[in-house]
């Protein structure tokens, strides 16, 4: 089902901007986050770049494994965009409630779940009303997509060294001896190199 | 100056997606994500470099600046150094090719590395007008990367004196002392260029 939705890969300061450009009231979203990193840190990082580009209030409210605690978030947090992130893996029994429960998930403001791909799956699979409220915007998030590529890093480095026509070895010899120009593009260059140490220390 | 590096540069994205949606820039939205990148030094990772417009995902170096309504192109890359109270510019590089009838054909706005050789002549910061080269060189302030956006897309331009436009150019205080110090500096390369017979 979740191929069903299609979600993209997107960074996170691109999804914040996306969500920014949504009507809020009542609109829901959800951003899955990859193994390896955790839906509590990526919900503090969107809350900080949600409030870089947004006039609204948002809250960043803890979703536990227990319905009724997460029912009384919505009940109780002030209007504004609320990021729900997930702290413990959300059981299907808790997913399945909060289905249930939708008429008291209705709030004044938008709702973004920040949630482990696996339970996303689970949510898609046992709770289709949750499932309906997300389904125009679900995003995965992709860290690497503000991230410079190796054949972007390659590309950029030839045309370094084309410029300059000096070599990597060259680049970090000279740093090393305090004999590059002071031209900018070498700062670059040092850090594409894992150099940029010498940066300010030549 | 923000305190991290990745906010540094969602302010630049923030900047370019606002210039995208009032359509100062023909890029969209996705062709800016496409175009600027941070990268983390694999060695230093309190080191960082921002790269907008000169990455085009070959392996032939080619640029692909950014496309300004009027048919100016840009692109930079910023190094910089995360401290616990604030991001420090170690360098940057800012060109701005302008369409023809705007003056100078181009202007090059850089920070070079700290303790360089024309550091202490007033001339770590410049700006090349009208060449790619450094034939022609200018001192000029130290500015946030966001400020020399704005002047950018919006006071580089024609008639841009007449048009209200957002993203109004503010001094950011934390790279004030760039400003403070810009006279002071023109006297000293002034100075210079009597010494050295120019």
């Amino acid at each position: 089902m979740i191929e069903l939705l299609k979600p993209r890969r997107m960074g996170l300061s691109e999804f914040a901007y996306a969500l920014r450009a949504r009507p809020s009231l009542g609109d829901w979203s959800a951003l899955t986050v990859p193994a390896g990193l955790l839906p509590a840190a990526v919900a503090e990082d969107l809350r900080e770049q949600l409030e870089s580009v947004n006039d609204v209030a948002v809250h960043l409210v803890a979703a536990p494994d227990d319905a009724e605690a997460i029912v009384r978030e919505f009940e109780t947090t002030a209007p504004g965009t609320m990021i729900l992130k997930e702290t413990g893996a959300l059981s299907e029994e808790t997913l399945r409630s909060l289905d249930f429960a939708r008429s008291r998930l209705d709030r004044d403001g938008a709702v973004v779940l920040v949630l482990k791909l696996n339970t996303l799956r689970k949510l898609l699979h046992v709770a289709p009303n949750l499932a309906s409220f997300i389904e125009n915007f679900v995003a995965m998030l992709a860290p690497e997509a503000e991230q410079l590529s190796l054949d972007e890093k390659e590309s950029r480095l030839a045309a370094l060294r084309l410029w300059a026509n000096l070599t990597d070895a060259e680049v970090i010899a000279r740093a090393s001896r305090g004999k590059l120009a002071p031209d900018p593009e070498y700062a670059e260059w040092l850090v594409l190199l894992g150099h940029g140490g010498l940066i300010g220390r030549e | 100056m923000p305190r991290r590096a990745g906010d540094l540069f969602i302010a630049i994205k923030n900047c370019l997606l606002l210039a995208s949606d009032e359509k100062h820039v023909k890029d969209s939205p996705h062709d800016i994500q496409r175009k600027l990148k941070l990268t983390r030094d694999k060695n230093t990772p309190d080191t960082f470099a921002i790269i907008g417009g000169l990455v085009d995902g070959t392996r032939f170096g080619k640029k692909d600046p950014f496309r300004r309504d009027d048919g100016a192109l840009f692109d930079f890359s910023i190094a910089v150094r995360q401290h616990a109270e604030a991001v420090e510019l170690l360098a940057y590089d800012f060109l701005i090719e302008l369409p023809p009838g705007l003056g100078p054909p181009l202007l090059r706005f850089d920070l070079n590395r700290p303790g360089q050789d024309n550091e202490h002549i007033g001339l770590r910061s410049h700006v090349h007008p009208g060449v790619n080269e450094d034939q022609l060189i200018v001192p000029a302030p130290v500015m946030g990367p966001v400020e020399i956006l704005t002047i950018f897309l919006h006071h580089l331009r024609s008639a841009a004196r007449k048009r209200s436009v957002r993203g109004t150019f503010q001094w950011d205080p934390d790279v004030a002392s760039g400003y403070v110090d810009l006279q002071r500096r023109a006297f000293r390369l002034m100075s210079w260029i009597k010494l050295s017979g120019g």
